[in-house]
């Protein structure tokens, strides 16, 4: 089939993403509908589509080093516009994960920090809680003091709440932790 | 029928007025609902963020405790629907994740248990006709527009139950609670999510789009059924100078809305929690 034929020559970055993803990545025809509708379009380096072609013809750096997975707000508009059903913000989560991991920063500066920490949260706890999550976020003294007045009109208005019950089995959390990660291993080299 | 309710990480606290509003809600349309037992974070939006690897198999545990309680589940949040959603999706069209996930929950995972919105319960047949014949005049002549964000109508390769670029299930129950549902075009537009803390600048624009439309479009509430929209179009507000007050556009929870409806008062609903524009609301109502 024309599909596996390309995949063939297809480039080591293209394959690991569409392996990844379980999308076909190169089905991409370059209609421009997921970056018409995209609304962090104007902020990107690169529009999906164009992150798909330089994809496929391996333009690996410019691929990871681009800021287009890193703003993809993941409202999955291109992924049920798409005619070719690409789930292309599934793409974009992908290429943000290889690139993470390949070493890459994130123009967000933020952005590495809090899923770190959220994540390291879900696999200590499987619950978050909000103020825990914020205060160890905010660790700059700065970043507090400019958070501390939504804080204290969210605490007025009801909306924190600490401390918070976790969950109670930990146990099948840790284990589902230490296989995924196992299975992770196995699958990715990335 | 009941459902085992899946509540996440954010109704316990910053959207604790949807957890009030829900019980209320949900009581009084007699839906029977029990908290699923021993529920996890559902991962959003870190698994998928950043940690993809682990993006099936943290929702999974919640699905494997649903098929232990044999109830299907009913989500209120619009981002562990999604998860929720997909996951069950992905486990019924793809038998070797099943395997693997299942050796990793140590649970089965036949799937036959069903993931629900929130949203596609309340505007089933049977409770908007509930709803008409019960509701109070509290909402008359108020224009609302529904805000459905991006993850309750958006998952990829999904039949849906609702229509991805034209949702119409709140404009139903609005319509239903007496108030007038208007077309507007940013029903669907993305506030940011996550996108308010590790890039702020990013979201408030997004949001700033939405509010600048439902100002345009000249609407006296928005609802919703999602706590990170909730949350970012009410703080965005907030932050904006006091002269911009009489400008705000309350945020409201679709069951804040519609247990109103169904005469609850302003406070059994938690609108003190509210942040913007709900003291000019509640002026409103009550001239």
């Amino acid at each position: 089939m024309a599909t596996e034929k390309r995949r063939e020559t297809s480039t080591s970055l293209l394959r690991l993403v569409e392996d990844l993803s379980q999308q076909a990545v190169q089905r991409c025809y370059q209609c421009d509908k997921c970056a018409t509708g995209c609304p962090m379009l104007e902020q990107m380096d690169f529009s999906t589509n164009q992150l798909f072609r330089l994809m496929e013809i391996g333009a690996e750096d410019e691929v990871l080093g681009a800021n287009t997975a890193w703003l993809c707000a993941s409202c999955y508009t291109c992924s049920v516009r798409c005619p070719n059903q690409i789930d292309i913000a599934q793409v974009m989560d992908v290429v943000r994960t290889i690139a993470y991991e390949r070493g890459y920063a994130s123009p967000l500066e933020r952005f590495t920090g809090f899923h770190e920490l959220f994540l390291d949260i879900i696999r200590r706890r499987g619950r978050i809680n909000e103020v825990s999550l914020m205060a160890r976020f905010n660790t700059n003294p700065l970043d507090l003091l400019s958070q501390s007045k939504l804080g204290w009109t969210m605490f007025r208005k009801g909306r924190l709440k600490w401390p918070s019950p976790g969950v109670k089995d930990r146990k099948s959390l840790k284990r589902i932790f230490e296989s995924a990660a196992d299975n992770k291993e196995d699958s990715h080299g990335l | 029928m009941a459902y085992s309710f899946f509540p996440g990480c954010s109704l316990d606290a910053s959207a604790k007025s949807y957890r009030t509003s829900i019980d209320w809600t949900l009581d009084a349309l007699g839906i029977e609902v029990t908290e699923l037992s021993d529920w996890n974070c559902c991962g959003a939006t870190s698994t998928h963020a950043l940690h993809t690897p682990y993006v099936d198999a943290v929702p999974a545990r919640n699905l494997a405790l649903a098929e232990a309680e044999d109830r299907d589940i009913l989500v209120a949040c619009s981002a562990c629907y999604h998860r929720l959603q997909r996951t069950h999706q992905a486990l019924v069209e793809d038998p070797v994740l099943r395997e693997r996930m299942e050796s990793i929950i140590g649970q089965p995972l036949t799937p036959k248990r069903q993931v629900y919105n929130l949203l596609e319960i309340l505007a089933s047949d049977e409770i908007l006709k509930q709803v008409q014949q019960r509701r109070t005049d509290s909402w008359k002549g108020v224009r609302v527009g529904c805000y459905y964000g991006c993850l309750a109508v958006r998952i990829p390769g999904a039949e849906g139950f609702d229509d991805t670029e034209n949702p119409m299930s709140m404009d139903r129950i609005v319509e239903a609670a007496g108030a007038e549902a208007i077309d507007w075009p940013h029903k669907t537009r993305c506030c940011g999510a996550s996108l308010s803390v590790t890039g702020p600048e990013y979201a408030e624009r997004l949001c700033d789009q939405i509010l600048e439309m439902a100002q345009r479009c000249h609407l006296d509430l928005l609802v919703t059924g999602c706590p990170f929209c909730q949350y970012n179009l009410d703080v965005v507000q907030w932050q904006r100078d006091s002269s911009q007050e009489d400008k705000s556009i309350p945020i409201v929870f679709i069951t804040q809305f519609l247990g109103t409806a169904l005469g609850a008062s302003f406070k059994e609903m938690k609108f003190a929690s509210n942040l913007a524009g709900v003291e000019a609301l509640k002026r409103r109502m009550e001239t």
